[in-house]
């Protein structure tokens, strides 16, 4: 794929591919879980999102006669934000149109979160205020997690900037995965992700009533098109969290090519993600929900594991 | 001819006028009128003659006396010459406060006719007049006594604004409608306004004199000259009398308690204009002090970085626990001093090396401190001035949990908040971003660049993670001031809520806060014009300012040569927004494809008295973070004498404790009581003991002459 169009054009290319594809991610972990709770499982599923979203824009939406403009802009700005993300990520294609760093995708996460809090505020109802809330205050402890995260890699790798970051990655190849303080931090990429991709096992994230709601408690004053926008900007959110865990932490190609005695790196890249997301439905399959107050267990596990790559890059004058 | 000094007398006239026509002329509102006049025009020829040297249009005024000295003396210092001065730096700083002060001087004309300001107009726009000049002198001193003066001036003037509340309270009999802590706040707020900006005068007169003793020389030429020649122990005690000094004066924690109890003592308009520069005044001295009087040390360094993170993480925490708008914004302006603090201690750490890589992150440390200081000033300004707009429309009513959907009843001035809101949060693309995202790169770096020294990696590792954590904290208290304030549902009666006006503010105050936003989003835009500039001033400081232009823009066409710098590509990231915001908006539902409902609340109709999101509520699960949910509220304690205390609020159980307000009312109390029990020793009231004190006086006397008259 890289070599068929000029630079900007291919990059363009994967963000609206990207872009597209984005609401098969939840399918697919739709289809996983299925799998894993003994449901039904059809294929189909896997497209699912896209007849939901179709769905949705044929509604009216609904807007609550105490809420203001912001309401109605916070889709938008959403879209703006998560979409921004998916042009910023390496994937396939090795330099992506934006060229943004670390940092500022930790602020663009957190623009999107700020204005669809405010959103749960605007109607006056008391739910969109729970939530939101609670939206806050998971996210803080998300920013915690990715700021020492990205901390680490600073001392680690040297290079915050996205496309370059992967690219270093890559050329390690396979002993990216017999460095310990990398394999750490692995894990707290992984661990922190779950913040900010909404799944930690407070609630139910596929539910709608309100007793069982965090998350999507901010979106439930939303319906129509309004809607339609939120929930692919979440979707959206989730496929760029998982491919910046593809694109930091690439799967041992090498290793796997000469067990299967062929070269396998693109396909690999291709399905590292179906891997993960598989690993993700596992892993939400066997957690029991917890106290809202008791969510800390993946944000000290992310800081340990981050403090812990950074001490350990110290003793050992770390970093190339 | 314009040198400093002609221009500094110019200056001195022009707010002279301002500062003496309320107080001489007998017609309210004609004097009034002419004082700000006088200051804004005073304001608009500082800001053009400073804006032209900071520029680069007009050369910088060099340094010149304003008063001669009468004599000669024979001990170290000879002269007492006092001189001014206006080189690039002072004219930057001058520029944000003579451009600030003019529009506040505008803001001003509209808001000092509102009905609680009727009995002191008069004094509010003299004491405006007599802070802004002074703020200007501390700016363009260029002498120690100068220096000093200036200082104290500024303490005179901002001690006479607090004054406001307190009379408004007691002298024309307002307070009926305060509780009895609003009027003990407004009593001492103008009493420890003075202890506190005293005891920081204080310790940078003992800074200024150990420099003056070195030099020989008062004036700020020969400290610059005998920078380098100072053994160690000289250079400690320095700095850290001129840190205690100006950490007091800008609010560094431990010192940070008087700034929530003073400002909102202040009338809005001056609050405004104090908030956003006085403390910017402590900040340029930090930048003559540590870098230009003294060679900046590495321990330094680490002592000041770990401060100011301290500093903007434990002001945060007390904004969030904080129930109305203008003590958490108070309490804001600190957590951003400590913004703004954190790179200069970065600065310090590197700035004594000689390798090209620390001296290039040290450029890009004051870089992105003098961001943070000028879009400070622009969000804070627009916070202030919207957040008086809303004081004057809602009659005074300015406590979160009585507020409520202003987005409705007053669009422009909430849009106005709402725009200071996400500029100060630090979100793409207004300007905040830029200055945050300079700051965390700068750690970052720095963090690299420290890889092989443990303890200092460590030590910028935690002020990183503060700073981080301080950021985070700020946008979750800006969605708590937004969304109660701004959204929702008014939390008052309707019968409450017939002081409310019905219309919006004038058009002066709309416009100088439509300024303000656009300068918001314009210097968020387009920070490659910025850059360039506040580098140089940075070389000023005595580093090469070329090395440290971050990379702003680049569509990535090509994998561009950044040689290592940071790269934020602001017209890409720009031009993807726009693009989806198109897709969005095409795909959004028309004007008429929504159908209104009520909100949801279970099927029960809503009353927004009781249902809604209060300020504690929306805060509590982070404020459980830290206190426990069960403990009672701190209580007063009854055996310091509370007539001078500071004490807790008992009408609000949910506020924080404030640690260091807890160690001012003990220091405090046994001072007190230390001297009382003294004063009682010595004043017995017994006239045979003053005769013997008189006696013991005097044979004490005579012993020091005989001891004296020896050759």
């Amino acid at each position: 794929m890289p070599e068929l169009l000029p630079g900007w054009a291919s990059g363009l290319v994967q963000g609206v591919f990207l872009m597209v594809a984005a609401p098969m991610t939840p399918g697919l972990l739709t289809f996983c879980a299925a799998m894993c709770q003994g449901r039904r499982r059809l294929l189909i599923t896997v497209l699912q999102p896209y007849r939901d979203l179709a769905q949705l824009c044929c509604q009216r939406s609904v807007r609550a006669q105490t809420s203001s403009w912001l309401f109605a802009a916070v889709p938008t700005v959403l879209l703006v934000a998560y979409g921004s993300l998916l042009f910023a990520v390496p994937w396939l294609e090795d330099r992506p149109l934006l060229r943004i760093d670390l940092v500022t995708v930790l602020y663009l996460m957190a623009l999107a979160r700020f204005t669809v809090s405010l959103a749960g505020l605007d109607t006056a109802a008391p739910f969109g205020a729970l939530g939101s809330s609670r939206e806050m205050f998971l996210h803080l402890q998300a920013e915690l997690g990715m700021a020492l995260f990205i901390v680490a890699i600073a001392l680690n790798r040297g290079i915050l900037d996205l496309a370059d970051l992967s690219a270093a990655q890559k050329q390690l190849g396979d002993h990216l995965w017999f460095k310990p303080d990398l394999v750490l931090l692995a894990v707290a990429l992984a661990a922190i992700s779950l913040y900010e991709a909404g799944r930690i096992p407070v609630d139910n994230p596929t539910t709608e009533l309100e007793l069982t709601m965090a998350h999507e408690a901010i979106a439930g004053e939303y319906a129509g098109r309004d809607l339609a926008l939120i929930r692919w900007a979440n979707a959206m959110r989730l496929t760029f969290l998982l491919i910046l865990f593809t694109a930091l932490f690439p799967l041992p190609t090498r290793l796997l090519g000469e067990l299967l005695g062929r070269d396998v790196a693109e396909p690999i890249r291709l399905g590292q993600l179906i891997v993960l997301i598989v690993l993700l439905a596992l892993w939400e399959a066997t957690r029991p929900k917890l106290r809202l107050r008791k969510v800390y267990g993946p944000l000290l596990l992310s800081v340990l594991f981050s403090m812990t790559a950074i001490l350990y890059g110290l003793a050992t004058g770390a970093g190339s | 001819m314009l040198t400093s000094s002609t221009f500094v007398l110019g200056l001195t006239v022009m707010y002279g006028l301002g500062f003496l026509a309320p107080i001489v002329v007998r017609r309210r509102r004609f004097a009034v009128d002419f004082a700000l006049y006088c200051g804004l025009l005073g304001s608009t020829m500082a800001a053009a003659v400073t804006g032209g040297i900071a520029f680069g249009l007009l050369t910088p005024l060099p340094a010149s006396v304003i008063v001669r000295s009468l004599w000669v003396t024979d001990g170290p210092v000879k002269a007492l010459d006092w001189e001014v001065q206006v080189d690039p730096l002072a004219a930057f700083f001058g520029l944000l406060i003579s451009a600030f002060a003019a529009l506040v001087a505008v803001y001003s004309f509209a808001a000092l006719r509102a009905d609680h300001y009727r009995g002191q107009d008069r004094h509010i726009a003299a004491g405006f007049n007599l802070f802004v000049w002074s703020t200007l002198l501390v700016v363009f001193a260029s002498q120690g006594v100068v220096l000093l003066i200036a200082l104290e001036a500024m303490t005179l003037a901002f001690g006479y604004l607090t004054l406001y509340k307190h009379i408004y309270y007691e002298v024309e009999g307002h307070g009926a409608a305060a509780s009895i802590e609003q009027r003990k706040s407004a009593r001492l707020a103008p009493q420890v306004y003075l202890i506190i900006s005293h005891s920081s005068t204080a310790f940078l007169l003992a800074a200024v004199s150990l420099l003056a003793l070195r030099a020989e020389s008062l004036s700020f030429a020969a400290w610059i000259r005998q920078s380098g020649a100072q053994d160690p122990p000289v250079a400690w005690a320095v700095f850290l009398l001129a840190l205690a000094g100006l950490g007091i004066r800008a609010g560094l924690t431990p010192a940070h308690f008087w700034v929530s109890l003073v400002h909102p003592a202040s009338p809005t308009p001056t609050h405004a204009l104090s908030l956003g520069i006085a403390i910017k005044v402590a900040i340029y001295l930090m930048y003559r002090f540590f870098f230009q009087f003294l060679r900046p040390e590495p321990g330094w360094g680490y002592i000041v970085l770990i401060l100011a993170a301290v500093t903007a993480l434990v002001n945060v925490w007390y904004a969030i626990t904080s129930h109305d708008l203008k003590t958490a914004l108070a309490y804001h302006s600190i957590e951003n001093i400590g913004i703004i603090v954190a790179p200069i201690g970065v600065a310090m750490i590197f700035g004594a090396a000689s390798e090209d890589a620390a001296r290039w992150l040290t450029c890009l440390a004051l870089t992105a401190s003098l961001y943070h200081t000028l879009n400070h000033a622009a969000f804070k300004g627009l916070l202030y001035m919207a957040t008086g707009a809303i004081d004057n429309l809602t009659g005074g009513v300015v406590e979160l949990n009585r507020l409520g959907g202003l987005i409705k009843l007053y669009p422009w001035t909430s849009a106005a908040f709402l725009c200071g809101a996400f500029a100060i949060a630090g979100f793409p693309p207004w300007n905040g971003f830029v200055s945050e995202w300079l700051t965390l790169q700068t750690l970052l770096r720095g963090v690299a660049a420290l890889r092989a020294e443990g303890m200092g990696v460590l030590t910028l590792v935690s002020g990183l993670l503060m700073l981080v954590a301080a950021f985070a904290l700020t946008a979750f208290c800006f969605y708590k001031l937004v969304g109660l304030a701004l959204l929702g549902l008014p939390r008052t009666s309707p019968v409450e809520r017939e002081r409310w006006q019905t219309g919006e503010v004038g058009a002066p105050m709309l416009a100088t806060m439509a300024a303000l936003a656009i300068l918001c989003l314009l210097l968020g835009i387009l920070p490659g014009q910025v850059t360039p500039w506040l580098a140089n001033l940075a070389g000023e400081l005595g580093y090469d300012a070329r090395l440290a232009q971050p990379v702003w823009s680049g569509l990535a066409l090509e994998p561009v040569a950044t040689q290592d710098r940071p790269l934020l590509p602001i017209a890409a990231l720009l031009g993807v927004a726009a693009g989806l915001a198109g897709i969005s908006i095409a795909l959004r539902p028309g004007r008429r494809a929504h159908r209104p409902a009520q909100p949801w609340n279970c099927g029960a109709p809503l009353d927004a008295t009781t249902m809604q999101a209060t300020s504690a509520s929306l805060s509590d699960l982070i404020r459980h973070l830290v206190t426990d949910p069960t403990r009672p509220s701190p209580e007063v304690h009854e055996y310091l004498p509370t007539r001078f205390m500071l004490s807790d609020s008992p009408t609000y159980p949910q506020a924080a404790y404030e640690l260091f307000r807890e160690v001012y009312n003990r220091w405090f109390g046994w001072l007190l009581k230390g001297s009382e029990k003294l004063g009682n020793a010595i004043q017995q009231g017994d006239i045979r003991r003053y005769l013997s004190y008189i006696f013991v006086a005097s044979l004490a006397a005579l012993f020091l002459f005989l001891q004296l008259r020896k050759p």
